[in-house]
């Protein structure tokens, strides 16, 4: 079937053809979506948020184990922790894991599943606290985290060499159904998608309950393998307009978030952009879209914003409003 | 490796399914676009392809036609979508596209940073972009490209040809309008 190249043209089209496979964000969740069509029939009759699974290891002391059945767990707990995550999930976006949990002293721990995107790892874990009620909230006390193999993370507060995924944040709130509780572990790092697995090791826990802190030691090892699925993004997914005698703007569309990047050509007064009220993002009702970080170069000249929603609840257009020094102000029109 | 993953399909495998379909989505696309303009109608041709190609695996009893077999599919999807848009007014757009360059040398590559290569893809009427894309992304030949749209040998050829020297006149000279 392979053709072979008449002519220099035809190579040089062959050439170009073999290199142009990138193919746009909504092709990719046409894919997805008519998975998912397909999924719900096969095993999972009852719910429809259903998404690939892949392989993941808990390794204890008393061995390693896979779970063959798929618990029922996850037909609606989603701890996951930021809009753009939640809203990836509703759709599908998701990687459930297959596992048992994995037992010491009488706490069992898994991945619930994982929400992998640029710049973000979301891994939602589920407790099983055998002869244990009213549990108000577990926390992490002694952990590390590695990623393939080197230590990037120990415990919450210690700061590590490693610039990557250092940026982890535990989400405090746990759920509480079908007498499991359930809480989010959230990586930001820009490099997240260089990763090939992640390993958690758990050495203690606080349980509190009752006005009580129970410290509970054990053994708990959990593997994440990121190999098995890519992250999609989209440049310039919105079109702009703006006044280009000031500025050039730029964005990337993730599945979970959303990037810009503003580049003034004059320097813009940092005292007053640095305002929280002098940059908003506005959807198509005017209501405001928080941002979750807001980076500015060291040039006085560039911005970089980031927000915690993306291709599956920002809306088609969306107004940046930017108030750049004492007198003036411009708007950036975002629109699909 | 396309026939283990076809017979894991056949047998409920969705997950080698979706690697099949990751394989030849490229070349899914293109087809797509190539009849279709609008992202929605994309969107929509390729969820339904996808969707009703799985339904209907079980059916396709040569493993090594899958991606023809599906591409077929793909293209009366397309056609349907497209037929029921035709019904309303269509304007014909003309496009003048102007080449920077003087001659050809290398310059599929500077095409590529300072001209939109799909913009010379679209240039082309839907026959020749639907050869070119079968030719040149899912390398099927001639034949097998004449069995796919049903067209005899000699058509494809002149439409790969007279596609081919279009893209070149347009990038060794420059100027060309075209009837959407």
């Amino acid at each position: 079937m392979i053709n072979k190249a008449n002519d220099d043209f035809e190579k040089e089209l062959f050439e170009f053809a073999k290199n142009d496979n990138e193919v746009p964000l909504y092709v990719n969740k046409a894919i997805n979506e008519a998975i998912n069509r397909i999924k719900p029939n096969k095993l999972f009759s009852k719910f429809k948020r259903v998404a690939i699974i892949i392989l993941s290891l808990g390794i204890v002391s008393t061995g390693v184990v896979f779970a063959k059945e798929i618990v029922d767990f996850f037909k609606t707990i989603f701890t996951n922790s930021t809009p753009g995550i939640e809203a990836a999930v509703e759709n599908g976006y998701i990687q459930n894991i297959d596992m048992d949990f994995v037992y010491d002293n009488d706490i069992g721990i898994k991945v619930n599943n994982i929400v992998r995107d640029n710049g973000i790892l979301d891994i939602s874990l589920v407790f099983d606290c055998i002869n244990m009620n009213n549990i108000d909230n577990i926390e992490l006390v002694d952990f590390e985290v590695l990623e393939n193999n080197n230590i990037v993370k120990i415990n919450e507060e210690e700061k590590n060499t490693n610039k990557d995924l250092n940026s982890l944040e535990i989400i405090n709130d746990i759920e509480f159904k079908d007498n499991k509780y359930y809480k989010s572990l959230l990586f930001k790092t820009d490099s997240i998608e260089k990763y090939k697995n992640v390993e958690i090791k758990i050495s203690s826990i606080d349980i509190y309950q009752n006005n009580e802190i129970i410290r509970i030691q054990g053994n708990w090892n959990i593997i994440v393998d990121l190999n098995l699925y890519k992250t999609i993004t989209e440049n310039n997914y919105y079109k702009t307009e703006y006044d280009s005698n000031l500025l050039e703007v730029s964005n990337t569309i993730n599945i979970t978030n959303l990037v810009i990047d503003i580049n003034f050509k004059n320097q813009f007064d940092i005292s007053v952009i640095s305002e929280s009220e002098n940059i908003k993002l506005l959807d198509e009702n005017n209501k405001e879209i928080k941002n979750t970080s807001i980076f500015f170069y060291e040039d006085n000249n560039s911005i970089n914003l980031k927000y915690d929603y993306g291709i599956y609840n920002l809306p088609n257009n969306l107004t940046l409003y930017i108030k750049y020094n004492k007198e003036k102000d411009t708007y950036i029109k975002l629109y699909k | 490796m396309q026939e283990e993953l076809l017979t894991k399909a056949k047998n409920g495998d969705i997950k080698a399914y979706e690697e099949l379909i990751d394989n030849i989505k490229n070349v899914l696309y293109r087809l797509a676009r190539a009849r279709l303009d609008n992202e929605d109608d994309i969107y929509d041709a390729i969820n339904e392809t996808i969707f009703y190609a799985y339904k209907h695996l079980k059916k396709l009893k040569h493993n090594e036609y899958f991606q023809t077999w599906i591409i077929k599919i793909l293209i009366n999807e397309c056609n349907k979508i497209y037929n029921k848009n035709s019904k309303q007014l269509k304007l014909i757009e003309k496009i003048q596209i102007v080449s920077y360059y003087e001659n050809y040398d290398n310059s599929l590559r500077e095409v590529e940073d300072k001209m939109d290569f799909k913009k010379l893809l679209e240039t082309l009427n839907y026959d020749e972009r639907m050869v070119f894309i079968l030719y040149f992304y899912a390398e099927y030949d001639t034949t097998e490209i004449s069995k796919i749209l049903n067209e005899n040998i000699s058509n494809v050829k002149s439409r790969l040809k007279r596609g081919k020297e279009k893209i070149y006149k347009m990038i060794s000279k420059g100027g060309v309008e075209y009837d959407k």
